[in-house]
């Protein structure tokens, strides 16, 4: 008989035993697994996060929602300020208030306007000034091919998108339109691929842009479905260069006289680190612990099970079986008790996963914007396969010592 | 197989000047408790090496094998039953025989039948009583055909009958081969062609 054949009989034939072990091994791999994903959904949303301009202007609804809205595309469909605050500060015009007080903006190097208008498959459609397409700065997408838009209908797509999608210049894409809410089904248009962006790693590759015009035409024709006090003439977001010491002028414009709120990119990535920093290291902490949890139950596990192997392993000797035949039985009985823990563990993970994910909310990144696969657990697996496989390394060293005479005069 | 132990010596249990068991023979040995019999059917098994001194299986000395070396011959050349716990017990009856051999279910059943085991191919052995573990014990060395066969007391824990059917069977199993067996009772020395007193045997 097969080492690996005794191995399977000595799980089978001690079924209590080896479902307590293997129920506590799975729920280590399970909430290890899911931990480790949510540390990834965490990771993966700083590690997308655009770095580029000094602020960002949107409508009132706090600095994370603005930073990560525009600076890695996610959350809901953001509230509209008026496009007159783009065209008064792209112009640098004076600007008038009602208690006689005057603002020059002229503190502002570039600034570009962004508005959400479609969705298609899972990315996002935004549609921004012409002068985007050409700007350079750190961390701005730049063409790999094709142009920028130059009449309506026409977007440049991001990396990923193209990749993921297979698509190429001159192909057309089918996006439902996005104004609010969620995205219509009842109105769609199908944009033209004139670019693609090279790969940035970064937001940019998950979405596709087009001329100011695209998105201006919806909204016409969409009007109906329009509820601001400034009709069509709307925007989401406003990235923002400044010159030196522009920022403290201008947030005491915008922040205080306005219905849009600035904030600083640099003071929202810090924000946003202090608040998931903590909660990411100490979520790694906790799947480590877990895990440690799982291995030492299946170290304490096979000491116990050796011991009680004891008589068993000395009669297998004694018909012949060699050290390192028994060396295998004690290795395939780890193996298959982690195999099927990371089977069952997975697909408790799986299960658990999504519920979690919505349950969190906007605390973590949404399935469109990372999709965190079941295979990214896979740390955690080779983690439990490889501790399991340890864990028998006392028990193998016993066995290399094990005298058999002395085994089987105890009987 | 010829069977030879030259200088044997375990430490502190007993020395062992000279034993050689010609081929085919069948010995019992035997003796007062703990003075050594069991360990002296370990070393000549392989499962325990002397001190000193050599144990020869037809001039090969199992002492300079490795272990490996060891088992493999052991698995090829040795059958070993011993008093109890010779087999696995959670285990059934058709997975302890085939510990030895790779016959089909339909020979087992053959086999078993013959020694008052059939239809307890699939019945765990801790299942099992006294005697009829000891007589698949048998059985197994039986299927594992080897040259030497050495049981220790395998009929001192067994009730009469079962031990006369275990010492029946062990004896048909172990023709053409050598036999080497421990006992106490002497009432079995006619079934063998040599009895040893252990005690007059070791200094």
């Amino acid at each position: 008989m097969s080492p690996a054949k005794i191995a399977y009989l000595h799980l089978v034939r001690r079924k209590l035993s080896s479902l307590i072990v293997l129920l506590g091994i799975t729920l280590a791999v399970a909430s290890s697994g899911v931990l480790l994903r949510l540390y990834g959904l965490s990771n993966e949303r700083f590690g997308s996060l655009i770095h580029t301009g000094d602020a960002i202007v949107g409508a009132k609804s706090g600095a994370l929602d603005l930073l990560l809205g525009m600076l890695n595309f996610e959350g809901d469909y953001p509230d509209y300020i008026p496009l007159n605050l783009y065209t008064t500060l792209n112009a640098q015009e004076s600007i008038h208030f009602e208690d006689r007080a005057t603002v020059n903006p002229n503190i502002v190097r570039n600034v570009f306007p962004f508005v959400l208008f479609a969705k298609f498959d899972k990315f996002r459609v935004y549609a921004t000034s012409k002068e985007f397409f050409s700007f350079r700065e750190q961390e701005i997408p730049v063409l790999a091919e094709g142009g920028p838009p130059s009449a309506s209908g026409q977007i440049v797509l991001g990396f990923s998108i193209a990749k993921s999608l297979g698509l190429k210049l001159g192909d057309s894409v089918p996006a439902k339109t996005w104004i609010g809410g969620e995205p219509s089904a009842h109105s769609e248009q199908n944009l033209q691929v004139v670019g693609i962006f090279k790969e940035t790693h970064r937001a940019w590759d998950r979405v596709a842009l087009s001329g100011w015009e695209t998105a201006e035409n919806i909204f016409n024709e969409n009007l109906i479905l329009f509820h601001t006090p400034w009709g069509p003439k709307v925007m989401n977001f406003i990235l923002v260069y400044l010159k030196q010491g522009g920022f403290s002028y201008l947030d005491s414009l915008i922040n205080r006289r306005t219905v849009a709120q600035m904030i600083s990119v640099g003071s929202g990535y810090r924000k946003l680190n202090e608040l998931t920093g903590t909660g990411r290291q100490m979520g790694i902490l906790v799947a480590a612990i877990i895990l440690l949890l799982g291995f030492s139950s299946v170290a304490s596990m096979m000491i116990g099970r050796f011991d009680s192997m004891n008589i068993q392993l000395a009669v297998l000797r004694a018909l012949g079986y060699s050290k390192k035949d028994l060396v295998k039985v004690l290795l395939y009985e780890a193996l298959y008790l982690a195999i099927i823990a990371c089977l069952l563990g997975a697909l408790l993970d799986a299960s658990l996963f999504p519920w979690l994910r919505s349950s969190l909310g906007s605390n973590v990144p949404s399935e469109e914007i990372v999709s965190m696969g079941i295979w990214r657990s896979w740390p955690v697996w080779a983690a439990v396969i490889g501790g399991n496989v340890l864990s028998v390394l006392y028990p193998i060293w016993r066995v290399s010592k094990q005298n058999i005479h002395t085994s089987l005069r105890s009987i | 197989m010829d069977i030879e132990l030259r200088g044997v010596e375990v430490a502190s249990l007993f020395k062992l000047n000279h034993l050689f068991v010609p081929a085919h023979e069948k010995v019992l040995i035997f003796g007062p408790s703990g003075t050594g019999k069991t360990s002296l059917l370990h070393l000549i098994g392989g499962l325990w090496r002397p001190l000193h001194g050599e144990i020869l299986f037809n001039g090969i000395n199992l002492c300079g094998m490795r272990d490996n070396e060891l088992s493999h011959f052991r698995r090829r050349q040795v059958g070993l039953i011993f008093q109890r716990m010779n087999l696995i017990e959670h285990m059934t009856c058709e997975e302890n025989l085939s510990l030895v051999s790779t016959q089909r279910n339909g020979e087992y059943e053959e086999v078993l039948s013959k020694v008052g085991l059939l239809g307890k191919l699939k019945v765990k052995a801790g299942s099992l009583s006294l005697g009829e573990q000891q007589r698949l014990a048998v059985v197994r060395v039986l299927l594992q055909n080897p040259q030497v066969i050495l049981a220790d007391e395998p009929t001192s824990s067994l009730d009469e009958v079962n031990a006369f059917n275990v010492m029946q069977l062990l004896l048909e199993a172990s023709q053409k081969k050598t036999l080497i067996m421990v006992s106490h009772d002497l009432r079995l020395q006619n079934h063998f062609d040599r009895c040893l007193d252990f005690g007059k045997m070791i200094a």
